[in-house]
């Protein structure tokens, strides 16, 4: 794999800088959403936190709902944990629809 | 330049107040913003209604606009002659001589794509681009090369916002899937005064295939088979992403009844693949011929099978 492409999915650990910079939310930002329990990084101090990196993605998806929303940081945790649970629901309904027969 | 009528585009007045504007913003955000709604064209329409509340918000902006005067939507159109002195911006032109309204605006505001603050001695990181990219479900497995045309809006050399149409190669590896994101570091937007370019995300869709269904790196494949091989057992054929391969129909096979074919499904990018699960589907001839109608009525006559024995009486 080229070594400036990432796949955004559970493997890979990224830094809160790299979440960050990536997302465009600030690091007290996170740091507040990580209390709200919207993101569970590995690691007991902001120093050593890893996530894994399809939570950039999401992380991606505040900023942009947080700004164009005028969201405050409690209301987007809600958001994003529903917006999450929807996601998981349609994975859940794709798959059940595949076994369907046409 | 083409004009955009920013009071239809929220559905407001021209004398709209700004608690007017704003709940009109919020109901078309809410309906539109591409992270909640299933609209078609959402991205695209939400992002007319952006550009449209991110000038009628601020009020000197408003002003701004409300000087051009109104046009036809589309309608080709000059700002009037004191209107850049007045405002004090002047936007800059792209390869092609044109300019987006919104690019006006965004010289007014110092806006730069999301990023805030750009001030034209600073270092600044480059946009990123995010894109929707559609694979066909042999692309996905074995990997490809797609061309992205981007309209970028970049800082040009004189300072000046501007959009210029751009192509990017982007390599997309085996293994990807539907809804899987990715991101190229460095692929997006020039950085500006030594700023880093900014990145390129990629949002993987993929096409529906005629024969399978995804589920992550699963597969499902509809197999029909006859009454009598679900009944005795069957040794068939079925398609796989790697070619034909042998698969064996149990004795009593049952319809909906999923089959594991482990590794025949899309390649993972940590080296291993999901299972593809064929589906038994028991499919009855339409039409029998005489002989067909014989035995199966000889089989009614002779069977004790109640497939309804389980409903009570």
């Amino acid at each position: 794999m080229e070594a400036d492409l990432m796949l955004l999915g559970a493997h890979t650990r990224i830094a809160l800088a790299e979440l960050e910079t990536g997302s465009g939310l600030s690091r007290t930002e996170i740091v507040v959403l990580v209390e709200y329990g919207a993101f569970a990084p590995e690691g007991t101090v902001p120093e050593q936190w890893t996530f894994p990196a399809s939570a950039l993605a999401l992380a991606r998806a505040a900023a942009r709902l947080r700004a164009d929303f005028e969201l405050e940081l409690d209301s987007l945790a809600l958001v994003l944990a529903y917006l999450e649970r929807v996601r998981e629901l349609e994975r859940r309904v794709r798959e059940l629809e595949c076994r369907l027969p046409r | 330049m083409k004009y955009k009528d920013y009071y239809a585009t929220l559905g407001v007045a021209r004398d709209a107040g700004a608690g007017d504007i704003k709940k009109a913003y919020r109901r078309l955000a809410r309906k539109y913003h591409p992270d909640v709604s299933k609209e078609p064209n959402a991205e695209e329409r939400f992002k007319e209604v952006a550009e449209a509340y991110e000038t009628l918000k601020d009020k000197d902006k408003r002003a701004a606009y409300d000087n051009l005067g109104s046009h036809r939507p589309g309608q080709d159109f000059q700002p009037p002659p004191d209107w850049f002195s007045r405002y004090g911006t002047e936007p800059g032109f792209d390869e092609q001589g044109g300019v987006d309204l919104s690019d006006l605006f965004a010289s007014l505001g110092g806006g730069f794509g999301r990023a805030r603050g750009f001030r034209r001695d600073a270092p600044m990181p480059g946009e990123d681009y995010e894109v929707n990219v559609h694979l066909g479900l042999e692309e996905a497995s074995r990997g490809t090369e797609v061309e992205l045309q981007i309209a970028a809006r970049e800082v040009g050399p004189d300072g000046h916002l501007v959009r210029t149409p751009k192509t990017i190669r982007a390599r997309i590896p085996r293994g990807v899937t539907d809804g899987q994101k990715l991101r190229l570091r460095g692929k997006g937007g020039a950085g500006w005064k030594g700023g880093s370019p900014g990145d390129l995300y990629l949002n993987i869709a993929l096409h529906p295939h005629p024969l399978f269904r995804v589920s992550g790196h699963d597969l499902y494949l509809e197999v029909p088979v006859a009454p009598w091989e679900a009944a005795l057992g069957a040794a068939i054929e079925i398609p796989t992403l790697d070619g034909r391969v042998a698969m064996k129909v149990p004795e009593g096979s049952k319809a909906g009844q999923r089959l594991r074919l482990a590794g025949k499904g899309l390649p993972r990018p940590q080296g291993d693949a999901g299972d593809l699960y064929a589906v038994l589907n028991i499919a009855v001839p339409s039409v029998l011929s005489e002989r067909e109608r014989r035995l199966f009525e000889e089989l009614r006559a002779a069977s004790s099978f109640d497939p309804r024995g389980h409903f009570a009486p």
